[in-house]
């Protein structure tokens, strides 16, 4: 681009000729007369016949903020003056046509008429989008800093006031959005490695065709979590070198299938790996690894890097992103894997290309194995899982979490470690990712997860994402969603590619804001980034921008913050509770509760929250944060704090599952003044009495209920002994609630006890307290603690661990005569270093006995045959040597007297 | 969701759900698709036509695996695999992934009656004797091999010919008593396919003394003496591991001396005792003569091709050991010596006092 008077340089730098500078008011002069002229007729710009200059209306119902303030006023009539010299070429950018581009250079037609040709070669099925031609010219992607440059202006000037309806009518012609997702690329790319990647002609030009190609950039930008995309293309660039078919979708002659495929896996493929930092070449072979791969003849495998990520991408080497890229590329080819892959959206396409590149799962090699013997139909890889024998000890003798499980067989199963796995063992980890990486091997979406000590997975099927494997619902994906690790942000991006028009709206719209917000203009963005949000309210990212914004610029007016509160709480907390409640804690409480003077404002707030929860929703996530900070957000009067009590108790009333919030409300109440607990517990009483009987989940609610009202209980009884603080009658809340409910969770017979000789004195355990310092809160039914210590049985169960202990407390202070312990299990043979000790004040502790190293009985019958000791506290220690929990029916505690 | 669909899909064509009138209709009308007897429609038109050559079937997914369906035409329905399966009767059953009503149908109605298949993996090779017991699964391209199938015709050759011989053996044996029988039966053990359930207990009867050793060698479990013999809670091993090559020796040595077991098995407890003296201080040297006599068993086996690589991999465990990582180790153990002591002075304090039972 030239002017008279100055030129522009390689980075777009204004550069001005000797002796001309003089000449730049100039044109100023000719700007404001094409300015005046636009406006007279627009269609004088390229583009500029799409656009209609209205009054501005601005948009700002919830801002309420001028968003012309800071804006020049456009100019509406002005009279040209006579210019000094002949009209100069204009500053603003000029949209060349791609015939122009052809002409202009013979590469770039060259370019374009491939880029034609793929449109064509899909033939049967044309889409629409592929043929958009942008602005941007092929050749014009070797100077990516110009380029940005010139897409930005060309945004602003065509977009011009950024009024609903104009945003709208402008993201849904295609060509603007090629130009905003260009533009969004490149805005997010690293400038400098951007250059130094498209200083390679040939590179860049081969980049071009899939840059300017609309659907093929709106996936690679939009559809995955794109992350340093210089580093993606160039793995996109490996690909197309090692795949001269990329742009050809060759098995597409009987299946129908969205165009494009292998391009797409291109795209999902980097994504992943880049965002992951799968750069490396993986782990070398050793000498002798090679020599005996030599020697049997065996093709060297490719074993992945174990080590994890590195710093940063081994240059030109991405070899575990090429090989996953034809992995697929040649299954999808060769129709070896499941024929839906091809149908995939292009976000479910990540799962499968984006399966753990630095995994040994995830080597080409092993998932080929796994795509030539684990295919089946997508229903039937939950159970995938079952090949695998679960085998915590390997034919050596050495445990699954050593080195040396695999290491004894590797050499048979060169890079193949899901066969591997399958013929030697595992655990819920490899068993999981066995089941996974079967179906992502053949194209079906699938990952893993942690669950509380323990693996499971997931594989997308009919539309869903099915657990499987599992144990708990407490579940953390290991495929992070907008950087999370939850399954509630995970089905929320489900829930939000499902709706994807929408959503591709409001990424076009969020692109644009930050544009805006890039070029100074907040108010402008700020009002997009809430156009964003309400046309899609699940879109995570476009929250965070817009708050953070908001945070920055927005006036600080409750009524303001109330109503995102509210919009908030309405469009997300019905199906994702934990994401809302997300949003509430980390982005809009941290405002707004500091600019909401009064606590009945606060209320009001916090209503929105539980008013808008789905009864069905389970509450399978941790709402301590949320319910602590909206509690003391209302300061120390008392009415507010019984107030959220009660609104608390209400929301569980109407939603059973968000129970766990009552466990909470008891406890709180504990630690606030006395009379506070007291009314909170007469409160839940009341809850708890008044449940509707005609529920059909009566019984589910009842014990879910109870049960959490009965922890909490038992956990402040124990808070309340261990601080010396609490007016003693916690103790009798926990004791009154278990025998009130705990035979309601007793099936008659469920735990009856073996038969045995008891002591010779009388049995003082019932009515006593039991007290566990490590609750299991997955397989403990706390409700039955107070009948473990009555002959009829309950049970007592605690975490895993070294010295694990039980306390029971008994009613007053006695003789001890014998103490029975009965095992949930057949017999008592775990009970090698455990053992019992008494104390008089639950603090200084003796001794009473060992138990026996190896017992075959199902009980251990403790007698104390002389002195006995006077206790009001018997503890059950299980060592220091074993990783073992406390797993009782029973602990029956009998004084010295004989007689019953 | 699923929208693809196949168009080639050559062979689908014996195996389409038809209603009864119509199936009669086509009957009359396709004389020559329903003459071959060898190739019914149902699983169960083929288990009835079945003889001692059993039921051969073929899974595959019409509506997602293209492989399958492409084996259907350059596989299962050539003229070769009629010659080298005998008399045995072949099914096609399709295997759909989203079917719609009448998929499900079809799939329902030809495959009535089937065991199921192993994880529904595709294409997989069943082969049913003809009371419809699996005696055989060929699932996944490693038994298959190509395309054409051709390691999947000389998979399945070799499962019949087991099968047949099965059959031969289980006759001859009805004949005898005793020993001869059990020597018979022993016979039924070391072939290739599924043995029949009960097989254990037919050897402890023909032969209650085990004089031939073959109930021992059917019934011994590596994994099961593993567990047995090693320190172990829920399958893990203990914290405390308290488990030493000595109390391993005698029980693995009495298996490994054992010539009547399998030689995998018999190097299984090698592996047992190979682990356990690379786990113990200065069992390094013990561990490599076990190695090597443990190859000498089977140098072809599993383990055999396994081992060579053993001895260079923990060969120097101890040898590589830093002089920090001894230092620390040895205070370790010495640490436990003393708890050790100390618990034990304890527990005969509280024993003066206390009786358990």
């Amino acid at each position: 681009m030239r002017l008279p008077c100055c030129t522009l340089d390689n980075t777009g730098k204004i550069c001005y000729q000797d002796g001309m500078k003089w000449r730049l008011s100039y044109l100023v002069l000719i700007l404001v007369m094409l300015l005046v002229g636009y406006v007279v007729d627009p269609t004088i710009f390229p583009g500029g016949d799409k656009q209609v200059q209205q009054p501005t209306t601005p948009q700002d119902d919830f801002l309420e903020i001028d968003i012309h303030k800071d804006e020049p006023k456009p100019v509406v009539q002005a009279t040209p003056k006579p210019e000094p010299e002949p009209e100069p070429e204009p500053v603003v950018v000029v949209e060349d046509t791609q015939e122009d581009a052809e002409e202009d250079d013979p590469e770039s037609a060259e370019i374009t008429k491939l880029h034609r040709v793929l449109g064509e070669d899909r033939g049967h099925r044309p889409v629409k989008e592929e043929d958009v031609k942008g602005i941007v010219r092929p050749n014009e992607w070797r100077k990516p800093r110009m380029l940005e440059r010139k897409l930005a202006n060309h945004i602003r000037t065509s977009l011009g006031t950024p009024d609903r309806e104009r945003v709208l009518a402008f993201i849904r012609d295609p060509k603007n959005r090629l130009q905003i997702t260009q533009w969004e690329l490149l805005h997010r790319a690293n400038m400098d490695a951007f250059v130094d990647l498209m200083k390679d002609t040939e590179t860049a030009d081969s980049l071009a065709v899939l840059l300017n190609n609309l659907p093929w950039i709106s996936s690679f930008v939009y559809d995955g979590e794109m992350e340093k995309p210089e580093i993606a293309l160039a793995m996109v660039q490996q690909f197309r070198k090692a795949d001269e078919n990329m742009d050809r979708d060759l098995l597409l002659d009987n299946v129908k299938v969205k165009p494009g495929v292998k391009r797409r896996i291109a795209a999902a493929v980097a994504v992943e790996f880049t965002r992951n930092g799968w750069y490396g070449a993986g782990v070398p072979l050793t000498k002798e690894q090679i020599k005996y791969y030599k020697d049997t003849g065996i093709p060297l495998p490719d074993i992945g890097s174990s080590s994890g990520r590195r710093k940063g991408p081994v240059k030109d080497n991405f070899r575990l992103a090429r090989e996953r890229y034809l992995f697929f590329a040649e299954s999808w080819d060769k129709g070896l894997i499941n024929t839906s892959f091809g149908n995939l959206p292009d976000w479910l396409m990540h799962f499968p290309c984006g399966w753990k590149g630095d995994s040994p799962f995830g080597t080409a090699s092993s998932m080929r194995w796994q795509r030539d013997n684990c295919s089946a139909p997508a229903r039937a890889y939950l159970d995938m899982c079952g090949q695998v024998p679960y085998l915590p000890l390997n034919k050596y003798g050495d445990i699954i979490f050593s080195k040396y499980y695999y290491q004894p067989f590797d050499v048979l199963y060169p890079g193949l470690f899901a066969k591997e796995t399958r013929d030697i063992g595992a655990v819920c980890g490899g068993v999981s990712h066995f089941g996974a990486s079967s179906a992502c091997s053949n194209g079906v979406p699938a990952f893993t997860m942690g669950e509380p000590g323990h693996c499971a997975y997931a594989v997308y099927v009919d539309g869903e994402w099915h657990p499987t494997n599992t144990i708990s619902e407490k579940r953390q994906p290991h495929y992070p969603t907008w950087g999370l690790h939850r399954w509630s942000a995970l089905q929320m991006m489900t829930d939000m590619y499902k709706d994807g028009q929408r959503t591709r709206d409001a990424q076009m719209i969020c692109s644009l804001a930050g544009l805006l917000a890039q070029n100074k203009n907040p108010v402008k963005a700020l009002n997009l980034y809430e156009m964003a949000v309400t046309m899609q309210p699940l879109y995570n990212p476009v929250w965070t921008m817009y708050l953070d914004t908001a945070a920055k610029y927005l006036s600080k007016r409750p009524s303001k913050y109330l109503g995102v509160n509210d919009f908030i709480c309405s469009s997300v907390a019905p199906k994702h509770p934990e994401m809302c409640a997300r949003y509430l804690t980390e982005t809009i409480y941290p405002t707004l509760l500091s600019t909401l003077k009064t606590p009945k404002q606060k209320m009001v707030a916090f209503k929105s929250y539980y008013g808008n929860l789905n009864e069905n929703e389970k509450a399978e996530w941790d709402m301590e944060k949320m319910l602590n900070m909206q509690f003391d957000s209302l300061g120390k009067g008392m009415p507010a704090k019984i107030n959220f009590f009660q609104l608390i108790a209400d929301s569980v009333r109407r939603r059973p599952s968000f129970g766990p919030a009552l466990s909470w409300a008891v406890r709180r109440g504990y630690i606030e003044q006395r009379n506070v607990g007291e009314r909170v517990r007469a409160m839940v009483d009341k809850l708890l009495e008044e449940l509707p009987k005609d529920d059909p989940n009566y019984e589910d609610t009842k014990i879910l209920l109870k049960a959490s009202v009965i922890r909490a209980a038992e956990e402040m009884t124990a808070l309340s002994l261990e601080n010396s603080r609490g007016s003693g009658r916690e103790k009798e809340y926990y004791l009154d609630l278990a025998n009130k409910y705990s035979k309601e969770f007793l099936k008659p017979g469920e735990n009856n006890l073996p038969d045995f000789t008891p002591p010779p004195g009388r049995l003082i355990s019932p009515g006593g307290l039991v007290m566990l310092d490590m609750y299991a809160p997955k397989q403990d039914s706390i409700v039955t603690h107070a009948a473990a210590l009555t002959p009829q049985g309950g049970a007592i169960i605690s975490e895993k661990g070294k010295h694990r202990k039980v306390i029971v407390e008994l009613a007053k202070r006695t003789n001890i005569g014998g103490i029975v312990i009965v095992p949930s299990g057949k017999d008592c043979t775990a009970y090698r270093e455990w053992f019992v000790e008494t104390s008089v004040d639950g603090k200084e502790w003796k001794l009473l006995a060992n138990l026996p190293e190896s017992s075959e009985k199902p009980c251990v019958v403790v007698s104390v045959d002389s002195a006995s000791p006077q206790a009001r506290y018997i503890r059950i220690d299980s060592g220091a040597e074993q990783l073992q929990g406390i797993n009782f029916k029973a602990i029956l505690v009998y004084d010295n007297k004989k007689g019953k | 969701m699923f929208v693809a669909t196949v168009a080639l899909c050559p062979a689908q064509e014996p195996t389409k759900p038809a209603a009864p009138a119509e199936q009669d209709q086509s009957a009359a009308e396709k004389p020559s698709e329903q003459k071959n007897p060898r190739r019914p429609e149902t699983y169960q038109d083929a288990l009835l036509a079945a003889g001692d050559d059993g039921v051969i079937v073929f899974c595959y997914g019409p509506d997602w695996n293209q492989r399958s369906v492409r084996m259907l035409q350059s596989f299962w329905n050539q003229a070769e695999l009629e010659k080298v399966t005998g008399q045995a009767v072949l099914v096609a059953v399709p295997i759909y992934e989203y079917p719609d009503e009448k998929q499900a149908d079809e799939s329902r109605r030809i495959s009535a009656g089937m065991p199921p298949i192993p994880f529904k993996v595709c294409p997989t090779v069943m082969l049913v004797d003809k009371n419809g017991t699996m005696y055989a699964n060929l699932p996944g391209m490693d038994f298959l091999g190509d395309e054409k199938g051709s390691t999947a015709l000389k998979n399945i050759a070799d499962k019949l010919a087991a099968h047949r011989k099965m059959l031969e053996l289980m006759k001859k044996a009805d004949s005898l008593n005793g020993v001869e029988r059990a020597k018979v039966l022993g016979e039924i053990g070391e072939l290739p396919i599924e043995k029949p359930k009960n097989l254990v207990d037919m050897l402890k009867a023909a032969d209650p003394n085990d004089s031939t050793g073959l109930v021992r060698r059917n019934e011994h479990s590596a994994l099961k003496f593993l567990y047995k013999l090693m320190d172990t809670k829920d399958g893990f091993l203990k914290v405390d591991f308290h488990t030493t090559l000595h109390d391993l020796m005698d029980e693995s040595m009495k298996v490994i001396n054992d010539k009547a077991l399998r030689a995998e098995d018999r190097q299984a407890a090698y592996c047992l005792l190979i682990g356990q003296a690379r786990r113990e201080e200065g069992g390094s040297k013990r561990m490599k003569n076990m190695i090597n006599a443990s190859m000498k068993i089977d140098p072809n086996s599993f383990y055999g091709r396994a081992m060579p690589r053993l001895t260079q991999l923990w060969g120097n465990e101890r040898a590589n050991e830093t002089a920090d990582e001894r230092r620390a180790r040895r205070s370790k153990e010495k640490e436990d010596d003393k708890h050790r002591r100390q618990r034990d002075r304890e527990v005969k304090k509280t024993e003066r006092n206390t009786s358990v039972e």
